[in-house]
């Protein structure tokens, strides 16, 4: 597991230490970010208070709002889980973006006019099926490439990304197209909402049980046994009597099945219609989340829970400041970054003490 | 077994603090745009805070600086405006929401793309006015789109249209160019405008488009063009923002004819080469439709145009002779008299 | 439409000089990334050093009236900004990809941002002259080939020069070597006495570097003025092209010259006009790629500590 060895000790190394302290270096290194923050908000001419108040805080303050975090936080943990498979067997995916896209396309076959009329209620159960199995298909392209030409996944999901953006931008132009706009007909059946009077929906609910059934097939199934050997020495786990090949193919399908499901979610729950940028950021940003949670399934659920009131914050505070997009952007960054360090330098105060002690 | 203790509290607290943040705020959102908008319900005859959706960015020269300077305008005029960049088809809904519950009582989705969106948040927002700049969308019954929607349609074709005969009348090799973004309503019934206006006065003429499918890349833009110049393409008409400046660079390195988008692009281009530029006038169209919201019972379907005012064309370069500036002018008229009608034409050539 | 013209001697001439020009960039941020790669560390922040080399590479070429000192401070806006991802991906040890994601989005966001706050909204009317093309004496002569390689602006010959230079000092010197080996085994470098963090840190500093030049590229010999993500997913590309060319700087420059040409002759197909619907003109050279991976992909490996964070062992 070499490529996240740091994480694994990092995360090791922290559930070490007391908790008091890595509250503390956590919480410093998000004020850190703040402070510098601060000087780039006091440069636009904004009052910082005001700007952390309305990114940090407003998003959670009543049900609609808390509604558009969980618009980001479903996307964000199902793409996050996603790739996270693909991390255990030591396979990047970078392509999340490129499975949505097909997984949305799924999601819209089924759910619009005709098919969806003939099918009902029955649509959107379909439809996510269909969504999760097309996010599979184009994953397993990279997976297929990797597995017969050896070719880097890393490159072939980045390229699918860009092939599937024009494929899906000539399915809303052409056989699609409903309308003089370059979009689909309305799905019939969405998902249905949790509370009325806010966008949050069931798709909440589908990520947070997938994220149960990903700590399950991890830690306690022979697949995940698995993959995690590949991950840790290829040598070992074909000694073992791994079939290496299979696995790759294997976690890389798994991986753009969730995130397909993630742009089936993204139709049903969200835009209702399937058009260019559906999938967003979310192809990067859910690698941020994989990350940032350790790959470990309840460090991704809050590592996506922060990361979606980042994103639906920084839309607050934009509208409620004046502050441009872009800017808040930096903001966003500047955060994670920090984190990061505090997160590197808790672990690095840990790893001493236990040096010391021993 | 500890670990998936560890998850299960994880999934109990989000869901907790979810239903907790929730029941609390339940009164507050359910009434809080009328409350802070401070409009009479299903009046809807004050504008005071104006916000504006843009698919791209404000320094694009084009479709949305066009935009933040008009907004600017009516700023001016003593409106408290905003603006949201880059807002991209998943993230459409959560501003315009945004907008609602900040107390904005006109809000403004700069593109066709945004209609669908806006005709699901304006069911929530009653008390809201929201202005669509394109088409409604088609496949939804004109009675179930929500009343305090004005989708206006303007006829930038017709602008498009004018450029494609000065394009036709100006062109030495017969054969002009266009290069487009990507593809949306206003880009396929641009360049489709702007063929026909080519033919119209010079049928012989061949038109060259290449849709570079990114509204960035500059460098690309400026590539595009070149090619186009070696086809010997002398007159291009770019309607894709940045990619579009780079285009402009290469007419003016290259001394080629080209025609501007939206804004008046004149300074752009060295030597006058940059014929005329189609304008589109933002403050008008949003002052327009602050009239028509006083007025009472706004909403419904406009198509403003040449005609209106709020497309126009800038005034030709001295490049452009008199006689053809003449025929182009009377082409114009024709148009705003409605004896020529451009109607816009969505497919695909 | 005259399909005969698509093989005459003037088109080639005129898509493959298309094609250098477009490779540019693609050829300094590959090399710089081969470099980086070659001794683990990778380049996903490729694509937010460029925006920062090319803003920078902008705004001082039009202060100072000079492009090579454009082209200078975007190289080293470039290295001080990557500087970042290696002190958070080699000191801190954090994995790579999300440093570089965070980084790409910082870039963006920052250099709007400055973009804004110096010059307005408006900028595409303060455009410079942009370096201009320079035919070498005799060989500019040759037919077709002259014309294509031998007729292009300075950073064209600096960017072959360049990939020569790396595929010597890799090849050929105990720097090469000791790059090699902190990529390839980093504990044995370290037990060897090779400062692991400092060429991790160092050959990270000179992918910037190339990823500012890059950058500057884009400004100063193509567009005259720096537009908002001007970058445009150019950093990706290279990223392929690095691990198409195996490594290798020279065939990193074949790669890209490669890659620039097909993206002109996509262009050309569509002025040529076609019934095809533009998109897939627009995909064409992503399919290629993919295609040129399966075919030539076989036994691709790379280093073997690229992306691992290294941590030096405690004595």
């Amino acid at each position: 597991m070499k490529r996240l060895s740091f994480f694994r000790e990092s995360l090791a190394h922290y559930q070490g230490a007391s908790r008091a302290r890595k509250l503390v270096i956590l919480l410093l290194s998000v004020a850190a970010a703040m402070l510098v923050g601060s000087v780039l908000i006091l440069a636009v001419g904004a009052n910082p208070l005001e700007a952390y108040y309305y990114m940090l805080i407003r998003p959670v303050t009543s049900i609609s709002s808390i509604g558009e975090v969980a618009m980001y936080f479903t996307p964000l943990l199902l793409v996050g889980i996603g790739v996270a498979f693909a991390f255990h067997a030591k396979l990047s995916n970078l392509g999340g973006e490129g499975q949505m896209l097909f997984g949305a396309l799924g999601m819209t076959l089924v759910g619009i006019p005709p098919v969806g009329e003939a099918l009902g209620m029955w649509s959107l159960p379909l439809g996510i099926l269909l969504g999760i199995l097309m996010g599979a298909l184009w994953a397993a392209v990279a997976g297929f490439f990797r597995v017969r030409f050896n070719a880097s996944e890393i490159v072939v999901t980045l390229m699918l990304n860009y092939i599937a953006k024009q494929f899906i931008s000539y399915v809303v132009f052409y056989p699609l197209r409903s309308g003089a706009e370059p979009q689909s007909a309305r799905i019939v059946a969405s998902l249905p909402k949790l509370y009325e009077g806010s966008r949050i929906n069931w798709g909440v609910i589908l990520a947070l049980l997938l994220t149960v059934g990903y700590a399950v097939v991890i830690r306690r199934t022979r697949f995940g046994y698995h993959l995690r050997a590949l991950g840790g020495s290829r040598r070992a786990a074909e000694y073992s009597g791994v079939k290496k090949n299979r696995y790759y193919f294997l976690a890389l399908a798994l991986s753009g099945a969730l995130c397909g499901l993630a742009g089936a979610v993204q139709i049903s729950g969200n835009t209702m219609r399937l058009m260019e940028g559906v999938a967003g950021d979310f192809g990067f940003s859910g690698i941020v989340v994989a990350m940032l949670g350790s790959l470990h399934p309840a460090g991704m659920v809050i590592a996506a829970l922060f990361m979606a009131l980042l994103e639906a914050g920084s839309m607050t505070m934009q509208v409620r400041t004046g502050i441009p997009v872009s800017f808040t952007s930096v903001l966003e960054a500047l955060i994670v970054l920090f984190i990061l360090l505090g997160m590197a330098i808790s672990a690095a105060q840990s790893k001493r003490k236990k040096v010391s002690k021993t | 077994m500890k670990r998936i203790f560890s998850l299960a509290m994880a999934l109990v607290l989000t869901l907790g603090l979810m239903t907790a943040c929730g029941s609390s705020g339940d009164t507050t959102s359910s009434n809080g745009s009328s409350a802070e908008s401070g409009a009479a319900a299903g009046e809807r005859t004050t504008v005071t805070k104006i916000a504006v959706l843009l698919p791209g960015s404000i320094t694009d020269e084009s479709w949305n600086q066009t935009a933040y300077e008009g907004l600017q305008q009516i700023e001016a005029m003593g409106y408290e405006t905003a603006y949201t960049e880059n807002v991209g088809s998943n993230d459409m809904e959560a501003v315009f929401r945004s907008y609602c519950e900040d107390g904005f009582d006109f809000v403004i989705g700069h593109g066709a793309q945004y209609g669908d969106a806006c005709c699901r948040v304006a069911v929530d927002y009653p008390d809201v006015n929201f202005f669509i700049t394109g088409n409604a969308p088609e496949d939804v019954p004109a009675e179930e789109l929500p009343e305090n929607i004005m989708f206006a349609d303007y006829r930038e074709c017709e602008g498009a249209y004018v450029c494609g005969v000065v394009a036709g009348l100006m062109t030495e090799s017969g054969k002009v160019g266009y290069v487009g973004g990507g593809n949306n309503t206003t880009q396929q019934s641009d360049k489709n405008a702007f063929i026909e206006g080519v033919a119209s006065v010079n049928p012989e003429a061949e038109v060259k488009s290449v849709i570079t499918g990114t509204f960035d890349d500059s460098a690309l833009g400026k590539e595009t063009a070149i090619a186009m110049m070696e086809e010997g393409v002398d007159v291009i008409l770019q309607t894709c923002d940045h990619t579009g400046l780079g285009v402009l660079e290469a007419c003016s390195e290259n001394g080629i004819y080209c025609l501007g988008y939206t804004t008046d692009q004149s300074t752009l281009v060295s030597d006058g080469l940059c014929l005329t530029s189609m304008l589109i006038d933002i403050p008008t169209m949003i002052s327009s439709q602050i009239d028509l919201i006083k007025a009472g019972g706004y909403g419904g379907q406009t198509f403003p145009g040449l005609h209106d005012g709020v497309v126009s064309m800038s005034a030709f370069s001295d490049k452009v002779p008199a006689e053809v500036a003449e025929q182009v002018n009377a082409i114009i008229d024709q148009i705003k008299s409605g004896e020529l009608v451009i109607t816009p034409n969505y497919s695909e050539t | 439409m005259n399909e005969t013209s698509l093989f005459s001697a003037a088109f080639l001439t005129a898509l493959f000089s298309s094609g250098v020009r477009q490779s540019i960039p693609l050829i300094y941020g590959s090399v710089g990334d081969t470099v980086s790669e070659r001794s683990g560390v990778m380049g996903i922040s490729l694509e937010g050093e460029m925006l920062f080399g090319a803003f920078f590479a902008y705004l001082f070429a039009l202060r100072s009236g000079s492009l090579w000192v454009g082209v200078l401070m975007g190289a080293v806006a470039g290295m001080l900004s990557s500087l970042i991802v290696a002190v958070w991906s080699v000191l801190f040890r954090q994995d790579q990809s999300i440093v570089g994601i965070m980084f790409n989005i910082l870039a963006t966001g920052f250099t709007n941002f400055l973009n804004r706050m110096i010059f307005g909204t408006s900028n595409a009317n303060i455009s410079i002259d942009t370096f201009q093309p320079i035919a070498i004496p005799g060989l500019s002569k040759i037919p077709v080939v002259g014309e294509i390689f031998f007729n292009q602006d300075i950073l064209a010959y600096l960017s072959v020069v360049l990939a020569a230079a790396v595929f010597f000092v890799l090849r050929r010197t105990k720097l090469g070597l000791q790059l090699g080996a902190v990529g390839e085994n980093p504990r044995a470098a370290q037990a060897a006495g090779i400062p692991v963090y400092r060429v991790r840190v160092l050959s990270y500093m000179f992918c910037g570097f190339a990823a500012g030049v890059a950058g500057a590229s884009l400004t100063l010999s193509t567009v005259g003025t720096f537009t908002e993500a001007i970058s445009a997913g150019r950093g990706f590309i290279c990223l392929a092209i690095v691990i198409l060319s195996r490594w290798n700087p020279l065939t990193a420059l074949v790669a890209s010259f490669g890659f620039g040409s097909i993206q002109a002759l996509q262009i050309r197909l569509q002025v040529q006009g076609s019934a095809l619907p533009y998109q897939v003109f627009v995909a064409l050279p992503y399919l290629i790629t993919v295609l040129v991976l399966a075919l030539a992909g076989h036994n691709i490996r790379a280093p073997r500590e690229l992306g691992v964070p290294f941590e030096k062992e405690s004595r």
